[in-house]
């Protein structure tokens, strides 16, 4: 049954390569804050021309009153912008600030997600201005601070279909509400990538000084330019209305790695590896295009943990600027300390080769070395062919090996292959019938309940077989690897165990291509 | 027309509690206030926007309770807080008397920076009823000894002063606010040294 | 490596009732406090509680509808939310499991709020009401002073209700089974049918008919075989079914009524409170033992000694014949069943099953739960897992959820759980086989799907 389909090309909204929809899709107003965004990023970029770096302004703490002036204003207009219903009242006034009970639009959103200081002040909320929800987050406060009188910490609410995870963390509480699938410990996942996007721009120990000193203080200076980012994060799943796999990577805290043939591979990282080598405190290669990892090579004994990794493609995919011109910015990795900065290189191969190629360093002062760094690594993939290579792999719309594999088991309408040595993930495409939002709402909700059950830590499963009224649903856990799939409904087991197995047995013999067994080093 | 600088200022409402500082701020804040939580966990909350030399400032209006029960609570209510409103009821004199601990109890349990020029200000309020007992003087009196504390008298009736007492209290946050620097220091680089190193991190996950 | 010094199961923490509405001005609050344990704590700790609670529900309601509030985790509880009647709440606070370990040298205590099972405490407190509406019917119905009318009487009436539910809770929460045993029969809230031949059965049905038949006063009838399960359940809804089974175990046996049977208690029947033909009502409750069956009358109205004589004439000599047929039909069962399946019940690595019906709440299973040794067959963290597969039986179930299901699970220690739902009945299957396939699970549960529960016997409804 091998028919040759020429995939159609597929259009941006759904097609799982693409996961920067919101980004690419224009003039449809659930994706205004893709538009805005954009413009935003261009100010940063305008702004980097000047010798100045939003990022690393807002950290610094300079006062460079025009540069505060128009960081601000990039704050305002991407934090109005996310903010859904402003389009719907736009007579909203003074008087009416605690009318978003009455706004059955913020009400009914399927995910909300607060941020105050401990003092009780809005740092940010997913939909609706954080200032006309400042009631909101008294109450939050105080709920939070009776449970802790009691040395106790509030950890979830529930109501009926709704849910709410709490998390309190060096003097910010996070808050999440959904009304999807996702479980308690998943939101708190969500809320800890939030945390940890904040400590990447801050650090912790800046965080934790600033409320010491001034508890009344006003996080949202600090963050101002940088919500994109805190937005990106947290609309990976359906729920911000728009298909997209982050929510697989987001729930198996996992990366997708670039699918190359290994000789190619290897001799990116060997181009990588003989530029790097004797350049002083550089520590970290790291190579993405199309939001997936074509290698990463490091200092024998430094590796990058799976959390600051997702925090590395968040940056790489909210920020198309990077695009136009070099950036060197100050990062902080907080899985690997969390109270210091790293300085990163960031920079596009080529004009034609949209790979993204990061460059790791303790020398806050080592811009122009890394410069020339990339430099030469990018002259020695183009002369290998690395470059041409990778653009190749870019033009399919999904990788043409694993969508010939896909077509030869037709009743399998998806996984989720992870093996346990690493944090890499492997997913195909996303066929019929989940490109429709609610189809994949509810792809989405399968997968959020199999990965809670299996990695329940009560009571973990090894196995789940299930049949449903739609579709057959399988999750296993071995030894070396996790499998979630989702088969037709009027498949038999036999048939999923044949499926399963062939599956399997191509993965481990493709295995090279579409993981990375072991980061090299140099 | 006011520029949209954000600020927001997290406002304390301190007072005996009978002096009448819910419907006070009912009137203020122009809306059915329907005590939604003051009785259940200590304080209500609302919002409101005013313009102050041409920025508009949130106002985080935390209304407390004032009882017994949640002065546990206290550090929790009024940490972080950028300025405070008294208020007392000019017919009760104990509840003018009262205003002292409550300046205390405030400033030991929010211990802001600089409590020498903690943003206060007074609120006499039910000057429409007959039996008033504290005069205008003693409460300026007191005011003054406390560091200027800027006094207003009002009355649930008209709202005016209540208007001119919270404007007045958000500049004198504000001003606070741009006097003290930004938090200057740049954190730490990272040092490579075996300590930052963590291979057996507990995930034991490598990318 | 951390080593576990003590572990604390789940314990009660608190339990409170409160209506909001009850105190109206500043400084009552303790008026919303219907009822409270542990009663020692200062009041001002009660109110600070329940504030809370009130707190939480309010803060649910800028999101969804306040009723809907259900429960409440922090690290070292777990609260459960229960609203009954309309404005009045039940809370029940849990101490989730703790575990004392040594970590470098340091005591850490570690709280283990996951394990707690929602669904099942739920039903818990679900039934701390329910049980409480059995003796006392609906605590609205004390309330019927309106607001506008004078303080006093409401005050009085306040009063009132609260003495009652300290009555009732002091000496109920106190009877409370081991919390940390609680699992998915609890939450089920299913009772234990007694499977009999069609002869018998019908014989039986037939008695209870006519008892209702031919004495007017008489309402209900129920029939309970060694106090246990039930052999006819009547006209009784599940919740009361399940209610009046669990009054029935707190009461004392009394003396062996002997070969003639007997009433218990003639002097001062108790009442209870019933959902007959949907309305609470008030009924006494009468019990008539003869041999290894108990019967349960509901009568409207007090009856007077000679009545008790009419009944125990009609019923005694019938009964009692009634009564030996039955337990002779049991003893040949127990023997049939041992002989067929061996050292079935004693090995916790032999096949388990339970079966659900979710319409009658009747339970047919092998897992012992209650017994001699208080041992479980099946570890703990299997019946937790069975738990979260259960559909909860949940009054006005609106159907969201697919009729049929197909469900196998295996757990970390070599434990299969295979589930199947269809037509309103719930079946799970219990295997401990470590090296068993996918394939080879399925076909020992059809196997056993099909010899234990297509058998010939009758059940009630």
């Amino acid at each position: 049954m091998e028919t040759e389909q020429t995939p159609t090309p597929n259009t941006a909204t759904s097609d799982t390569n693409s996961t920067c929809e919101y980004l690419d899709a224009e003039g449809d107003s659930e994706h205004e804050t893709g538009d805005l965004y954009q413009e935003a990023d261009a100010d940063a970029e305008q702004q980097h021309h000047q010798g100045h770096n939003i990022i690393s302004e807002a950290v610094s703490g300079q006062t460079n009153k025009d540069l505060t002036t128009s960081v601000e204003s990039l704050a305002l207009s991407t934090s109005t912008s996310a903010k859904t219903e402003d389009s719907v009242s736009t007579n909203a006034v003074e008087e009416d600030l605690d009318d978003y009970q009455h706004d059955s639009v913020w009400r009914g959103q399927k995910k909300h997600i607060f941020i105050l200081s401990e003092a009780g002040k809005p740092i940010y909320s997913l939909h609706g201005n954080e200032d006309k929800l400042a009631a909101l987050f008294g109450v939050i406060q105080v709920l939070v601070s009776i449970v802790q009188r009691d040395q106790d910490g509030i950890i979830s609410i529930h109501a009926g279909g709704i849910k709410f995870a709490f998390m309190h963390r060096n003097s910010l509480i996070l808050v999440a509400a959904s009304r999807t699938n996702m479980s308690i410990q998943q939101l708190q996942l969500q809320l800890s990538d939030v945390y940890y996007q904040i400590l990447s721009l801050l650090t912790h120990s800046h965080l934790s000084k600033t409320f010491e000193r001034r508890k009344n203080f006003d996080l949202r200076r600090s963050l101002a330019g940088s919500e994109r980012l805190i937005f990106n994060l947290l609309a990976n799943d359906s729920s911000n209305a728009r298909v997209s796999s982050n929510i697989f990577t987001f729930l198996t805290n996992s990366i997708r790695v670039f699918p190359l043939p290994t000789a190619v591979r290897s001799n990116i990282i060997s181009a990588i590896q003989s530029n790097c080598s004797k350049v002083k405190d550089l520590v970290f290669a790291v190579l993405i295009a199309d939001n997936k990892l074509i290698a990463l090579v490091r200092m024998k004994k430094y590796s990058i943990h799976p959390s600051d990794l997702r925090l590395i493609f968040n940056l790489i995919e909210c920020t198309e600027s990077f695009k136009n011109s070099p950036h060197w910015l100050p990062i902080c990795l907080p899985k690997f300390n969390m109270n210091g900065f790293w300085h990163a290189h960031i920079s596009y191969l080529t004009n034609d080769c949209p790979a993204c190629l990061l460059l790791i360093s303790v020398d806050k002062n080592a811009s122009d070395i890394m410069q020339s760094v990339k430099m030469r690594i990018t002259e020695k993939l183009e002369r290998s062919q690395c470059l041409q290579a990778i653009n190749e792999e870019l033009q399919e719309p999904h990788n043409a090996k694993l969508y010939q594999q896909m077509l030869s088991m037709p009743e399998l309408r998806h996984f989720l292959y992870k093996p346990k040595a690493t944090a890499q993930l492997l997913f195909p495409m996303l066929r019929h019938p989940y490109k429709t939002l609610s189809e994949f709402e509810r792809l989405e909700a399968i997968y959020c309940s199999l990965l809670h059950r299996i990695h329940n830590q009560s009571r973990p499963l090894k196995l789940i077989y299930e049949l449903r009224d739609r579709e057959v649903i399988l999750a296993w856990v071995t030894a070396t690897y996790e499998l979630y799939a989702v088969f037709e409904s009027i498949v038999d087991k036999a048939t999923v165990i044949k499926y399963v197995d062939k599956l399997i047995k191509w993965i481990e013999k493709e295995y090279d291509v579409y993981f990375i067994r072991n980061h090299a080093t140099f | 027309m006011a520029t949209r600088k954000k600020s927001l200022l997290k406002v304390i409402i301190l007072g005996d509690s009978s002096v009448g500082k819910t419907s006070l701020m009912n009137q203020y804040v122009n809306k059915r206030f329907s005590n939604q939580y003051k009785a259940t966990i200590g304080a209500d909350f609302c919002t409101k926007e005013v313009v102050v030399n041409d920025r508009v400032v949130t106002m985080q209006i935390w209304d407390t309770a004032g009882q017994e029960r949640f002065q546990s609570l206290g550090v929790a209510f009024y940490r972080g807080a950028d300025c405070c409103v008294l208020v007392y009821d000019v017919t009760a004199p104990n509840s003018f008397k009262n205003l002292d601990s409550w300046r205390d109890e405030f400033l030991i349990q929010a211990s802001p920076r600089d409590p020498e020029h903690f943003p206060f200000v007074v609120l006499g309020n039910k000057v429409d009823l007959d039996n008033r007992q504290v005069s205008t003087r003693r409460a300026q009196q007191w005011c003054q000894s406390k560091n200027d504390i800027p006094y207003y008298e009002t009355s649930a009736k008209e709202g005016i002063n209540v208007e001119m007492a919270f404007q007045t209290i958000a500049k004198n946050a504000l001003e606070q606010e741009t006097e003290a620097e930004l938090i200057n220091d740049f954190p730490d680089q990272i040092r490579l040294n075996s300590e930052n190193n963590r291979p057996g991190n507990a995930d034991n996950c490598q990318c | 490596m951390s080593q576990v010094l003590q572990r604390v199961e789940i314990t009660l923490r608190s339990f409170y009732v409160f209506n909001s509405s009850l105190s109206q001005k500043e400084g009552e609050e303790r008026k919303k406090v219907l009822y409270y344990y542990p009663t020692e704590v200062v009041e001002y700790t009660k109110i600070n509680d329940v504030g809370l609670s009130e707190g939480i529900i309010k803060f649910i309601g800028t999101f969804t509808n306040e009723d809907d509030c259900k429960a409440l985790h922090t690290q070292k509880t777990t609260q459960l939310f229960y609203q009954p009647e309309p404005g009045f709440w039940l809370v029940l606070v849990l101490n989730v499991p703790k575990e004392l370990k040594l970590k470098d040298r340091i005591e850490v205590a570690e709280y283990r709020g996951g394990e707690v099972s929602d669904r099942i405490y739920r039903a818990v407190l679900r039934q701390c009401y329910q049980m409480y509406r059995f003796q006392h019917g609906p605590m609205q119905a004390r309330l019927t002073a309106n607001l506008a009318e004078e303080n006093q009487q409401r005050e009085q009436q306040r009063e009132k209700l609260s003495l009652e539910l300290h009555q009732f809770y002091d000496k109920y929460l106190l009877s409370f089974r081991d919390l940390a045993s609680c699992d998915i029969m609890d939450m089920l809230h299913s009772i234990q049918y007694l499977a009999l031949e069609k002869r018998i059965f019908l014989r039986a049905h037939n008695f209870c008919k006519l008892c209702g038949d031919t004495f007017a006063g008489i309402r209900d009838c129920i029939m309970l075989y060694n106090q246990e399960q039930i052999i006819c359940g009547g006209k009784l809804n599940a919740s009361d079914l399940y209610s009046l089974h669990a009054y029935i175990q707190a009461v004392p046996k009394g003396a062996d009524p002997g070969e003639d049977g007997a009433f218990v208690e003639k002097v001062t029947p108790p009442r209870v409170f019933l959902d007959l033909d949907n309305c609470i009502a008030p009924f006494y409750l009468l019990i008539y033992r003869a041999l290894n069956i108990t019967l349960c009358l509901f009568v409207d109205v007090a009856p007077q000694p000679e009545f008790y004589e009419e009944l125990h004439a009609y019923m005694g000599p019938q009964l009692i014949s009634l009564a030996r047929d039955i337990a002779d039909e049991v003893s040949k069962r127990t023997a049939a069943n041992l002989g067929e399946s061996g050292s079935n019940d004693a090995s916790s690595t032999s096949p388990k099953y339970l079966f659900i019906n979710e319409q009658s709440l009747k339970h047919h299973t092998n897992i012992f739960r209650h017994g001699k040794n208080n041992q479980k067959s099946i570890p703990r963290n299997v019946m937790s897992i069975i738990a979260d597969l259960a559909n909860p039986i949940e009054e006005n179930c609106t159907q969201t959820t697919p009729a049929t299901e197909e469900l196998q699970v295996k757990a970390t220690n070599d434990f299969w759980v295979v589930k199947r739902r269809c037509n309103w009945r719930q079946y799970y299957v219990i295997l401990c086989k470590s090296k068993a396939t996918l394939l080879d699970v399925t076909q020992e549960a059809k196997r056993i799907f099909e010899q234990e529960l297509t058998d010939d016997v009758f059940f009630d409804k």
